[in-house]
């Protein structure tokens, strides 16, 4: 790019190299011209004297390009001198002017600060979660495996399938199988419940750590039958055994059975785990028995490390040759079975880094509005000092001083903006931890770093040149329009400045009414997700949890003795109208299975449509508040000899038997022959949500018996009075059963469906913070600027009223620019909503991000604040007196 | 006695140059070539390119400064000046360059000023 000299001198870029060059060309011709003249005055003839001067001058030539270098060096450090002696010379002006008007300074370092600390708050919160890689050396080669049906993703591998798996692949270098569980520990101390993960060795092998004391599983300590050998967390260590360094080598009671604690991991280490990095407390050897495992019960996590020079193509490709051969040797379980390899990462970010990103463009919106507010103030502000300028103008300031030492105030206040700014987003990060949903924060500690300083001050300068830039040409324009000239008349802002402050107006309207839309959608999702409330008066009942610890084993119809006594005994309390138990609570939703419903025949080829499997005891409809339409619950001779009686909710008979009677109808598991479950129907339920709140309804099957890989227990107790008033006599109860058990957690269905809305509830008080402060900047923008239009016209305003103009006549011809300016925003924010309507889709629940009435009703806020932001100042005008207006000239 | 010309004067080019400068004020190239041949009563001719590399250097060090003006014939020439920094390290090469030449006259045993 080539630039004018004049754009040269005010970017202060200096010379260029062929400037340099010429100059060091003319000094030497100017000596050698000289020498010429010196010579043919001493009476030499004119080729005489040129040859003599070429003879003495003849390393002329040689020197011509070395002086050149010297010179152009030179030439760049003074350049470099000027330009840091006019930055920090700027500065000190920047700052004179801040001394001099602090409240207008102090205003604008808020509003900027408030846009730069919200950006860089949410900035530090991207950065440590999707900008930092995962923990792990090379996590890049880290990748999961999954073996959904085809066209789906994520299921989760079975045991034998594993085993089958790992015996074909040589794509990974380490790989290993793991699962979560819940343990009790007892022993020393009292009883606890601890979260642990099931892993093999390969996975510790493939996430490339050591212990930090003693050692990690050998690979055969994680086969069967395994080792009793556990590792603890560092923190666990801590908490828990004091940090006592002789640990290691002795038994610790998990799950009623002794273990030998064997390592303990860096305080560090993380699991990789759906959207989050787990720290588990306990880590036990995973195992799997093919001897009782089952193809078709998908729960295994599958970890890898590629091995050298293998792409996750070439893995992908060997896995899925292995997958073809499984589903003709298995067609029941692995027709149509795929596999998907996915890289770690993506399994921890989830869609974390997308909603971080929009979070992120929010506060970017809210940033740009607060350039428009200050940038609109300067304007105004510097209309107002045209006098001032005009006077420095005449006075020998040239167009481009003004244009930088604008700018240089702009700048000066937005570095102080970013110094307030990175406080905030400092003082934030903590505030952020407890705003963000923590599934957004993915097991990360947020921080404030130095590439999160670097981007908040470049935000700072853009930002000053963004508000700073426009303000700077009127200020400079207005140099050159011969103001003094004109006298006061010309005090009135052109037509132009009027354009360009209307814009700073219409771009806040703009940016505000998406803010506030967005506000008001997620406002409406919120009321979407927590409206219906599918169980009966869940304020009135008691959730309380414990771990059944059984080992896995093949067997499924299994009664729960302790569960049957706990609640015999509960049921008994007084203050309690009904108990029952299951290991599912609603919204939390884990296993499904495939089944076939009476009418229907097996065949591999069609896929069979999952149903959520919820164990339940007797009494838990009731006691839950889950409405029973038909039939009867469930009770003890449902488990008996002959089929298993069931209870299925609305969505699974309207989908297997629609418009028939379910009671009665038959179902048994999807299998050729010998299926594991066969059932009849006895009880028809409502619909509950399983998968959460912002899932539709599944299709669900309610059983009577307690699988030995559901270890959950929570039971529901529907009481008469307040039901928080019943946990001493319930944990009196449930001790006097078991001593060495511990309740993990207790709580009412209220909490429940509060718990399970607190990430959305927190990222719309976000949403709502960022849309009032939009609102708030707009009317405070458009206040000024409407201010300082009527300022500007109280002349022409007492002109009209001596000239017999009514007070409504001058209140409209005010307003009447206000309304229109806001009209115009709104309308480029109602576009811009439709614009990125895709991307707010993916934020909102039972509301579409193009619904008009939710538009129309942040349009009518948006006049609302623009009726005020201008009301205000066109009373001021219709009050203006004629003569004292006049009087002022 | 012819002139003598070495390119560098024993590494005393730059003292010369700045002695000169201290003495005539701005004064452009060719002038400083002049006064230094005049005022070593021509025993001293300093070469173009030595002297312009030097003029180059010394500024770049900051010890002179350049403006471009008219010269007496009405052509644009680059003036050279002596900067305080200039002035200070004149001061400092100065007594330097005597005490050495000193020393070096009482070794060869030859009086001080005197040519043998």
């Amino acid at each position: 790019m080539t630039l004018t000299p004049n754009w040269r001198r005010l970017l202060r870029l200096g010379y260029t190299r062929g400037q340099v060059e010429k100059e060091v060309e003319d000094e030497l011709q100017f000596h050698q011209d000289s020498l010429v003249d010196r010579y043919l005055r001493e009476g030499m003839s004119e080729d005489e004297a040129r040859a003599r001067v070429k003879s003495e001058c003849g390393d002329l030539g040689t020197a011509r390009s070395e002086l050149a270098a010297i010179a152009w060096k030179n030439r760049r450090r003074a350049c470099r001198r000027e330009w840091l002696d006019g930055f920090l010379q700027d500065l000190k002006v920047g700052f004179r002017q801040i001394r001099r008007r602090p409240g207008f300074a102090v205003v604008v370092v808020l509003i900027l600060g408030l846009g730069i600390g919200a950006n860089s708050a949410m900035f530090s919160v991207l950065r440590s979660v999707v900008l930092t890689p995962l923990p792990y050396p090379e996590p890049d080669r880290l990748m999961t495996v999954w073996t959904p049906w085809e066209g789906y993703r994520f299921n989760p591998v079975s045991a034998l399938d594993w085993a089958d798996l790992r015996e074909g692949s040589s794509s990974f270098q380490a790989w290993g199988i793991y699962e979560p569980q819940s343990l009790n520990i007892s022993g020393d101390g009292a009883p606890e419940q601890v979260e642990g993960f099931r892993v093999s060795a390969g996975v510790l092998q493939a996430l490339a750590i050591d212990a930090a004391r003693g050692r990690l599983f050998l690979p055969e300590e994680t086969e069967a039958p395994i080792a009793h050998v556990a590792v603890i967390s560092h923190g666990f260590w801590q908490r828990r055994f004091g940090s006592d360094p002789d640990l290691l080598g002795r038994d610790i009671v998990i799950n009623q059975e002794p273990w030998t604690v064997i390592g303990i991991l860096p305080p560090e280490f993380r699991l990789p785990d759906w959207g989050t990095l787990v720290q588990p407390d306990i880590i036990l050897p995973s195992f799997i028995d093919p001897a009782t495992a089952d193809r078709g019960s998908y729960y295994l996590g599958v970890l890898g490390r590629l091995a050298d020079g293998r792409s996750r193509e070439q893995a992908l490709e060997e896995l899925n040759s292995i997958a073809a051969r499984l589903a003709e040797a298995y067609p029941e379980t692995n027709a149509h079975r795929i596999v998907q390899v996915v890289p770690a990462r993506e399994i921890v970010l989830g869609s974390t880094s997308g909603r971080l990103w929009i979070l992120l463009g929010v506060t970017g919106l809210v940033l740009l509005l607060a350039c428009a507010n200050v940038g609109g103030l300067l304007v105004a502000r510097n209309l107002g000092r045209r006098v001032e300028v005009a006077i420095r103008a005449s006075l020998g300031a040239g167009r481009g001083r003004l244009f930088r030492q604008l700018l240089s105030e702009v700048l000066t206040l937005a570095l102080l903006a970013g110094g307030v700014g990175l406080l905030l987003a400092w003082l934030g990060t903590d505030l952020l931890e407890l705003l963000l949903p923590t599934d957004l924060q993915a097991g990360r500690e947020l921080r404030v770093d130095g590439l999160v300083v670097f981007v908040t001050f470049t935000s700072a300068l853009l930002t000053s040149v963004l508000a700073g830039v426009f303000p700077a040409f009127v200020s400079s324009a207005m140099a050159s329009a011969g103001v003094l000239r004109e006298g006061a008349r010309a005090l009135t802002p052109g037509k132009r400045q009027r354009r360009l402050l209307g814009s700073m107006v219409v771009i806040q309207f703009a940016l505000a009414f998406v803010l506030v839309d967005v506000g008001v959608l997620m406002l409406q999702s919120l009321r979407e997700v927590t409206s219906n409330q599918e169980l009966d008066e869940p304020g009135q009942v008691l959730v309380a949890g414990y771990i059944e610890t059984r080992e896995r084993s093949d067997e499924v119809f299994l009664r729960d003795p302790f569960l049957e006594e706990l609640l015999q005994r509960v049921r008994g309390l007084p203050g309690v109208r009904e108990a029952g138990a299951t290991t599912t609570l609603p919204f939390r939703g884990l296993w499904s299975s495939d089944l076939l419903p009476e009418g229907r025949e097996y065949d591999p080829d069609v896929e069979v449509p999952s149903t959520q499997m919820i164990p339940v005891s007797p009494g838990y409809f009731e006691a839950m508040g889950i409405e029973l339409s038909r039939g009867r619950d469930l009770n003890q001779s449902d488990l008996g000899e002959g089929l298993v009686g069931v209870v299925v909710n609305d969505a699974y008979a309207a989908r297997s038997w629609p418009g028939e009677n379910p009671l009665g109808k038959r179902i048994r598991a999807n299998a050729p022959t010998d299926p594991w479950l066969e059932a009849v129907v006895v009880g028809l339920v409502e619909d509950v949500r399983q998968r959460g709140l912002e899932s539709a309804a599944d299709a669900a099957l309610y059983l009577p018996f307690f699988p030995s890989f559901q270890q959950n227990r929570w039971v529901a107790i529907r009481t008469v009075g307040d039901p928080l008033a019943l946990v001493p006599s319930f944990r009196e109860t449930f001790t006097l059963l078991d001593p060495h058990r511990p309740i993990t957690q207790v709580f009412t269905g209220q909490d429940l469906y509060a718990s399970m809305a607190r990430g959305r509830s927190a990222t719309t008080r976000l949403f709502g913070l960022f849309a009032l402060l939009s609102v708030f900047l707009a009317a405070a923008g458009t206040f000024g600027v409407m201010s300082f239009f009527v300022g500007q016209k109280l002349r022409e305003m007492g002109i009209r009223v001596a000239l017999g103009a009514g007070r409504r006549e001058v209140v409209w011809s005010v307003l009447r620019v206000g309304l229109a300016l806001a009209a115009v925003g709104t309308g480029i924010g109602f576009l811009g909503v439709w614009g990125v309507a895709g991307v707010l889709q993916s934020l909102l629940y039972g509301v579409g991000a193009t619904n008009l009435l939710f538009m129309a009703l942040a349009g009518a806020a948006m006049g609302l604040v623009a009726f005020t932001a201008t009301g205000l100042p066109a009373l001021r005008a219709s009050r203006a007196d004629p003569v004292e207006v006049m009087r002022a000239d | 006695v012819s002139p003598k010309t070495a390119s560098n004067l024993y590494g005393n080019l730059d003292l010369l140059i700045l002695r000169t400068l201290e003495v005539e004020g701005p004064i452009h190239g060719l002038g400083v070539m002049d006064a230094i041949q005049a005022s070593s009563v021509g025993s001293i001719a300093v070469e173009a390119g030595a002297l312009y590399r030097a003029l180059h250097r010394l500024e770049a060090r900051g010890l002179l400064s350049a403006q471009w003006r008219t010269s007496d014939k009405n052509r644009r020439a680059k003036f050279y000046t002596l900067t305080n920094t200039g002035e200070t390290q004149l001061g400092r090469d100065r007594e330097a360059w005597t005490r050495h030449t000193m020393a070096v006259c009482r070794v060869l045993g030859v009086e001080w000023g005197v040519a043998p």
